[in-house]
Order: structure tokens, then sequence, then C-alpha cells
């Protein structure tokens, strides 16, 4: 095995038997805690029939007489004690019949730990539930907070049941139910008149409204009469419409060609018309220099009739000339015959011929006078030929200027003819178009004119049923206006309890039977229930604390020649000193800041001084007899008190074993006595526990005495201790 | 073990065993022991640590029982007696019986041992008594040799005390109950030799008061031997 630091912790303590045992202390401890605190409170509330409780029935039994005339006797409290003590009963605690001296007396000695009361007018009480003054049964049910402060509480719940059981057997539901009706069929009725009237003012809102919707459904139906005429203009107007369009479309189409032959047209003229000018502007060059030229040919036919007239007179002597000239050639021609190699001769010959000729042709006179005639006609032509040649020329200048002018006026009028007819192409797709919606249109504004006289029909039928519903609407204002009136009249026959008599009636009706709840001498919270049992637990520890810092027996006195009684009250004032500063403190704070209330505070701190003082002497004692296991036996009866002291529930209430030590535990004892004190009871409880207390202290000083003289006698083992607690 | 020597037997012994034995888990601290010690005398256990001195001195104080042999201490019969014999026998001071109390002035010792001797209706002293107490006893230890007082200062607290001084105050508070025999364990735990030697001359005075002292020691050598002081040496072996 190997050895580790914990394990040699653990292994000092494996020497000795004591040391073992005190390892399994250790480990029992936490155990002890709990399992004894958990099975002393196993199931308290389901042990309460362990509890004693007393029944105490005063009740007279009651006469009634029932729905059909017959007496009938009500004998509700011994049912009740029946029912409580029967062989099934099931009302939390053991029940038990007693006279009220017993009970008062059983509940101040915690022999009963409730005791129920039924008092002598409970039958009475019950039977009255369904007359004209309705009582309840009240029972009451005491329970004494000096005794135990939970059971206080527990039976809050056990008087409810019980209250509960005898309410069932009661025919208060019956009434119950019926005295709630009334109020809710009453409540009904309100409402319903109510109602009515809303529905009457409705119905002749309606009426209205019905009168109304005739007179416009009247309208509608002119308006409907009229739109059918206008509807049956739109569907011939849009028939003509659409033939129109379609005309247009088809006229359209064609100037859309013209249009189109025109631009062409245009297009060649420009395409002409482009050299214009210049040519023009040759023309006009060519005018002017015409007409110069005609000047010039007037002024040389001028100079020819000049030259004719002076040529004239040569001509008429030219004329006797001709035999000369005949005889010089019969001359030049011999002598050319006569010289034939001679040129000039020959030349000469030729013109002589040549003359000759001309002067034979003619009279030359004769043709004088013609050259004249042909001369003047040509001055005359000449000078006409000049002035027209100049008008013409003024005429092309003109031309040529005006011709730029008419080139553009073509070019725009050609680029106006592209333009038109695009335009018209346009034109003719659109009127097309215009022609298939008028088309559209002539075919819609036909199902318009169908559907507006439909609704007219339509209109005529609903103006004939709005005057039906204005009828009906009018009865049911008349009649809605009558149910008002029969429910208002209604709810006034229903009956009312109003203000305190309904709170009266139904406080009986719900509960017929009502349990007072008494608590004696009792005490206002939960901590002062509770400090009795928390006050010793406190002191317990604050005695084994102080004996864990004092030593219970100083050694010294031990080993002195004086005598053990001596050193055990040595040991035990210190202790008890230090207790009586525990419960003074304790109880300071806790009357002073924490507000646990007791009648008694200066004998309730003097009883929780001596209750220190003998817890005290206890633990000096345990820590005398037993040394340090002393202490883990003061644990264990810390434990043992804590659940068999009856602090919160009874101690009948938990298993067995905790009520048999209870009475040998001295915590009983000092819980009891301040419970009593706290609660204010009497004092007779609290000097018994007092008694009871002081003897258990003797005990314990008896008991260290003892244990001082056995100490007094060492052993070796105790010489050398292997365990020191 | 037996008695190594035995001297002067007077008539009325304080002590007287025969076959005492002590027998504790299993082992014998010691076994077969004769005794016969007179009033007025001194015995002297001598032996190792762990021989078993410390238990016979209790044994023979009544604070131990014997598991053999007889035993009559101041003529009552032990165990059958011992609270009769307690009350006649004190301790000085014990290791792991009656310790010192560090915490606890010499003048609160004195007192504490006082109130104990008191009836219970009487729970306290006044410094007077504690003073007169310490008086006495300085009366009662005569001056030995050169030395002055026992110097037992009464407000001085324990923890502060000296060696000689702490054995003093044992054997002071022993004395408060007037017994008839006197027990001091381990003298020669001194470590100055003159202090043992003191302590010694000291317990032989009071020897002369007519009280009968037992005193246990490891080594008797500074213990001043006379022929008639009425010594008695009781030599315990280690029982290995």
């Amino acid at each position: 095995m190997k050895l580790t630091l914990p394990g040699l912790e653990l292994a000092r303590f494996r020497r000795a038997t004591i040391t073992r045992l005190a390892l399994v202390a250790v480990v029992l401890v936490p155990l002890i805690y709990g399992g004894l605190y958990l099975w002393s409170n196993t199931d308290p509330v389901g042990r309460l029939s362990n509890l004693q409780a007393a029944v105490v029935n005063s009740d007279v039994p009651a006469t009634v007489t029932g729905l059909d005339g017959s007496p009938r006797t009500v004998d509700a409290g011994q049912g009740l004690v029946d029912e409580l003590t029967g062989p099934d009963a099931a009302a939390g605690f053991h029940w038990r019949t007693a006279t009220e001296a017993q009970a008062a007396q059983g509940l101040r000695d915690g022999d009963y730990a409730a005791v129920l009361r039924i008092p002598s007018g409970f039958s009475a009480a019950l039977a009255s539930t369904g007359g004209a003054d309705p009582q309840q049964g009240r029972l009451s049910v005491t329970t004494d907070d000096a005794e135990n402060y939970i059971l206080g509480q527990v039976t809050n719940t056990i008087a409810t049941t019980i209250r509960a059981k005898v309410a069932t057997g009661a025919t208060t539901d019956y009434l119950e139910n019926v005295y709630v009706a009334f109020s809710s069929i009453h409540d009904s009725l309100g409402r319903a008149a109510d109602g009515a009237g809303q529905l009457a003012d409705g119905a002749r809102q309606a009426d209205e409204g019905a009168g109304a919707l005739v007179v416009g459904l009247g309208d509608l139906d002119a308006g409907a009469a009229q739109l059918v005429d206008g509807t049956g203009q739109l569907r011939s107007g849009s028939a003509q419409l659409a033939d129109g369009t379609a005309q247009v479309a088809t006229g359209a189409d064609g100037a859309a060609g013209g249009a189109g032959q025109l631009a062409t047209g245009l297009d060649r003229l420009r395409t002409a018309t482009r050299d214009l000018p210049a040519q023009t502007a040759q023309l006009s060059d060519g005018a002017s220099r015409v007409a110069a030229g005609a000047g010039r040919v007037a002024d040389g036919a001028d100079a020819v009739a000049a030259a004719a007239d002076r040529a004239l007179p040569a001509l008429e002597e030219a004329g006797k000339l001709s035999p000369l000239v005949d005889q010089l050639l019969v001359q030049a021609r011999q002598l050319s015959a006569a010289n034939p190699e001679d040129e000039n001769l020959a030349a000469t010959v030729r013109s002589l011929e040549q003359a000759q000729q001309a002067l034979a042709d003619g009279s030359v006179t004769g043709i004088g006078r013609q050259v004249r005639t042909q001369v003047n006609a040509l001055t005359t032509g000449a000078r006409q030929l000049s002035d027209g040649a100049s008008a013409v020329s003024t005429g092309a200048g003109q031309l040529a200027a005006a011709a730029p002018a008419l080139q553009q006026g073509v070019a725009q009028a050609a680029d106006g003819a592209d333009a038109l007819a695009a335009g018209t192409r346009r034109l003719a797709t659109g009127a097309r178009s215009a022609a298939d919606g008028a088309t559209a249109l002539s075919a819609g504004a036909a199902r318009v004119d169908d559907g507006a006289t439909a609704l007219f029909n339509g209109t005529t039928r609903a103006r004939d049923g709005a005057g039906r519903l204005a009828d009906g609407t009018r009865q049911l204002a008349e009649g809605a206006g009558s149910l008002q009136g029969r429910l208002a009249d209604g709810q006034g026959e229903v009956p009312v309890y109003s203000g305190d008599a309904a709170a009266d009636r139904a406080g009986v009706v719900a509960a017929p039977v009502a349990a007072d709840r008494v608590k004696d001498h009792a005490v206002s919270r939960y901590s002062d229930g509770l400090a009795p049992l928390f006050v010793p637990v406190a002191l317990w520890v604050g005695g084994m604390v102080t004996y864990m810092v004092l030593r219970a027996v100083s050694p010294r006195a031990l080993a002195s020649t004086a005598s053990s009684y001596r050193a055990a009250v040595a040991g035990w004032v210190p202790g008890a000193l230090l207790g009586v500063a525990q419960a003074v403190v304790l109880w300071l704070v806790l009357l002073l800041a924490v507000g646990i209330a007791s009648p008694h505070p200066v004998a309730t701190v003097a009883f929780a001084a001596l209750v220190a003082v003998v817890f005290t002497a206890i633990h000096q004692s345990l820590n005398a007899l037993l040394g340090g296991v002393g202490r883990l036996v003061a644990l264990v009866l810390l434990v043992l008190q804590l659940t068999s002291a009856g602090g919160t529930y009874p101690v009948g209430t938990s298993p067995a074993f905790f009520e048999a030590i209870h009475p040998f535990l001295p915590m009983s004892y000092a819980a009891d006595g301040l419970r009593h004190l706290v609660a204010g009871a009497a004092a007779g409880p609290v000097l018994l526990d007092a008694g009871v207390l002081a003897a258990f202290g003797v005990l314990a000083m008896g008991l260290t005495v003892l244990a001082c003289h056995r100490r007094r006698t060492w052993t070796v083992a105790k010489l050398h201790p292997s365990l020191s607690l | 073990m037996s008695p190594a020597e035995v001297d002067d037997v007077q008539p009325v012994p304080v002590v007287r065993a025969q076959g005492l034995e002590l027998c504790a888990g299993g082992r014998t601290v010691f076994s077969g022991l004769d005794l016969d010690v007179p009033a007025g005398a001194a015995l002297v256990v001598r032996g190792p640590a762990s021989s078993g001195k410390t238990s016979l001195l209790l044994t023979l104080a009544g604070r131990m029982r014997p598991t053999g042999g007889t035993l009559t201490v101041l003529g009552e019969p032990l165990p059958e007696k011992a609270a009769a014999v307690r009350r006649r026998v004190a301790l000085a001071e014990v290791r792991g019986v009656n310790e010192l109390d560090d915490a606890l002035t010499v003048e609160q010792h004195v007192a504490e041992r006082l109130v104990l001797h008191r009836p219970w209706h009487r729970p306290w002293v006044s410094r007077r008594e504690v003073a007169d107490q310490l008086e006495r006893v300085r009366d009662a230890l005569p001056r030995t040799g050169a030395g002055a007082d026992p110097p037992l200062r009464g407000r001085e607290f324990v923890s502060d005390l000296q060696p000689l001084e702490r054995l003093t105050l044992g054997v002071v508070l022993a004395l408060v109950g007037r017994p008839d025999v006197l027990v001091v364990d381990d003298v020669d735990s001194l470590r100055r030799s003159q202090d043992r030697r003191r302590a010694w001359a000291w317990l032989a005075s009071l020897q002369e008061t007519g009280l009968t002292v037992l005193a246990g020691c490891s080594d008797s050598s500074d213990i001043p031997w006379r022929t008639d002081d009425g010594r008695t040496l009781l030599d315990l072996q280690d029982e290995q």
C-alpha cells in the first residue's frame, strides 16, 4: 500500500480502538442528524389522528316544517359528532366526546390538541337557511398556542374540512342556486330590455333608411332610362364613326400614294433645275452679246445703205463701158493667143471675161436698184434685230436673276413633298388604327347599351323591393318598441336583493356553517411560535461551545487534595455564568431587535437563564464523564431533543420512538416552559418545567462529581493518551 | 525488579507495600515491589524515562489503581480507601497530570488552590490571604546555602518562571491543603546542578516539618546523602 499524506493523516487513528471509533463517529454524525430529523418529520400532518381532540356537543335538535307541511326534526350536532367519532372519520384528529369542563381542562393540560364546540342553536340555525331569516350555524374550534403553535395553524385546515362536511349535508346547495339564479335572471332581463330598446332604435333607423332607399332607387331608375337612350345613340354614333374612319383610312391611303408621286416628280424637277441658274446666266451673256452684234449689224446696214447710195451712179457709168470691155477683150485674146506663155495676159484675159460676164448678166443699173431695195430692207431688218436683241438681252438678264430663287423653291417643294408623303403615310396608318378602334368602340357601345338596358330592368325591380323593405322595417320598429316595454315590465317583477340584505343572504346561503377559530394564548407570528424550540436549541449549542473553550474540570483541581465536589463546581460555575450571559443576550436581541413578543419578558429571560445553567451542567458532565466523546454525545442528544421536543408539530405526530424519549430529555421541558411563557399561559406548567429542569441540572452535577471522582484515578493509558478530542 | 536498598525502619510506616504490581495495556509497568516508608522519611524513586516512576508515585498517592499486591498508605488500604488517601497526599506539578497554567500568575495559582479548599459558599479569596500563604510557605522553606529565598513574585506569569521557581510553585500549591505526604516527580529535570541540589535541600527541610516526601528522579547524584535523613532509594529499571 502506498503511503500518502491523506493516508498518513488517517493512519494516526489506526492505532487504537477508540480512535477508530472516532472515525466511525465522524462518518455517522451527519446520518444521525439527517436521519433522525427526517424520520421524526416523516408525516406529521398525516399522523394528526394520533392526537386526541375533544368535541363538545351543546346542540338542541330543532323541528322544522317541510314544504308538504309535515314536521321534521333536525339534529345536526349529533350528526356531526357521529361523523367525527365514527369508524370512518377522516377529520384530522382522533375526536372524542367530552363535557365542556373536561374539554377545557384537557386543552389546558395538553391532553387535547383541539376542542370543537357545537353551540346549542346549531341545528336551528341550519334549519333556518330556507326561511325568511337565515342564520349561519357557528362551530368553534379552539387550540392553545401555549401547547403548540404549528398545531393551531394545522387546525385551520381541519376546521375547514369539518365546515365543508356539514355544509354538504344541508339543503343549501339548492337554495344557493336559486338565489344566485334570481339575481342572474334579474340582471339578464335588464340587459335584454336594454337590448330590445337598442333594437327598436335600430329598426326605426332602418325604416328611415328604407324610405330613403325607395326614393333613391326611383331616381336611379329614371337615370337608368336616360342611360339606355344615351347608350342607344352611342351605339349608332359609334357605328357611323367606324364607317367614317374606315373611309378616312382609305382616303388617307390614296393621299399617301399621291403624295409619294408628287415627291418623286418634285425630286426629278429638283434634279433638272439644278443647272438652271448657270444656263440662264450664259443665256443672259449670249443675249447681251447678240444685242451688241445686232447693234453693229444695224450700224453696218446703215453703212451699206450709204455705200449703195454712192455706188449707184458708178454702176450707171459701168453700163456704158461694156462695148469697150468687149473690144479690149478681143484685142487681149489676140495678144494672149499671140503670146500664150505670158501668165499676166492669161489672168487679164480671165478678169476681162469675169468682168464681161458680170456686165453681161444684167443691167447694172437694174442691179443697183435692186441693191438699193435690198439694202433698205436690210437696214430696216438690222434695226429691228438690234431692238429685238436688246429686249431679249434684258429679258435674259431678268431670267438669270430669277433662276436661283426658282431652283431653291423647287428644292423646298421637293422636301415638303417628301414630308408630306411621310405624313400622309402615317396618317393612313393612324386612320386605319382609328378605324379599327372605332369598330371596337362600336362593339363596346353595343354591349354598354345592352348593359344599360339590363340595369334599367334591375333598378326597376330594386325599386319595387325597397318599397317592400320599407314596409317590413316599419313593422320591425313597432315590434321592437313593444318588446322593450314588455321586458322592462318583466324586470320590475323579478325581485332584487340589494345591499346588506343581499350580502347577508348570500353569506348564509354560501356558507350555512361557519367555523370560528379560537386560539387560547395566541401568539401572533411564526417566529413567536418557533422561539420556544429554537432558544433551547441555541442554548444547547451555546453550552457545547462553552465547553469546547473551557475545560469541564481543571486537572489541577482533580490532582489536588480538595474534594471532587469542589472540583466539579469550580468547572461548572464559569460555564454557567457564560450560559446566563448567552441566554440574556439572546433574549435581549430577540425581544428588542427581532421582535419576538412575550407577555412576561423578565420571567422568560430568567427561565432561559435557568435552561442555560442546566444545559451547561449537562455539557460539563458529558465532558467530564466522556471527554471528547462527550461532545459527540452532546451532538447526538441535540438532534434527539430537537426531534422529540415537539417544538414544531406535537411529538405525537412523530414516530413512536420520539414520543417515547420525549419525557426523558431536558429540552422537552425547556421548550414547554418557554412556550407557556411566550404565549402567556398560566404559571403552573412553567414552574413544573423549571423544577424538572433543575432536577436535570442536579442530576448532571452529580454525574460530574462522580466523573471527577473517577478521573482522580489515573491509568497508564491516560498518562499517555493516544487520542485527544 | 527488586528493592535495591532499604534503610532505617520506623515504627509507623506511611507507605507499606508488598508484592505491589501494575500492569496496563498488556505490559507490566512494575511488579513485586516491597516498600516500607516511615513517617517523616523520604522515598526517592530512581529510574530511566518510561520506567514507571510516575505511575508508581501516582499509585502510592492513591491516584492509580495497582493490579496486584497489597498497599497501605497512611494506614488506609488502597485502592479501597483511595479518596481518604488522596485528601492527605498532595502532588506537586506532574507532567501530564496537573500542569501549571502558563496563562495564570503565581498569585492566581495560589488563589485557585486556596478556593478549592474553601467551602462552596465562599468561592473567593482575598489578595491578602494569597500573600499570607506565600509567606507561610516561604517560612517553611528555610534558607539554603548562600541562595536567597525562593524568588516567587506573585504577579509573575508561570510561563516566565525559571525551572526551579516553577518546581517551587508546584510544591507551594501542593502544600496549600496541608498534606501529610508530598509527591514530587522529576526533581532532577532542572538543568543546573546547583538548582537540583537546592531542590533536594528544600525537600529535605520539608521532611523536617514532619512531611513525608515521595520523589522521582533519573539521577540521584546531586542528593546530599546523609545517614540520618531517613531516605530510601528505590531503583526502577526500564522493563526491557
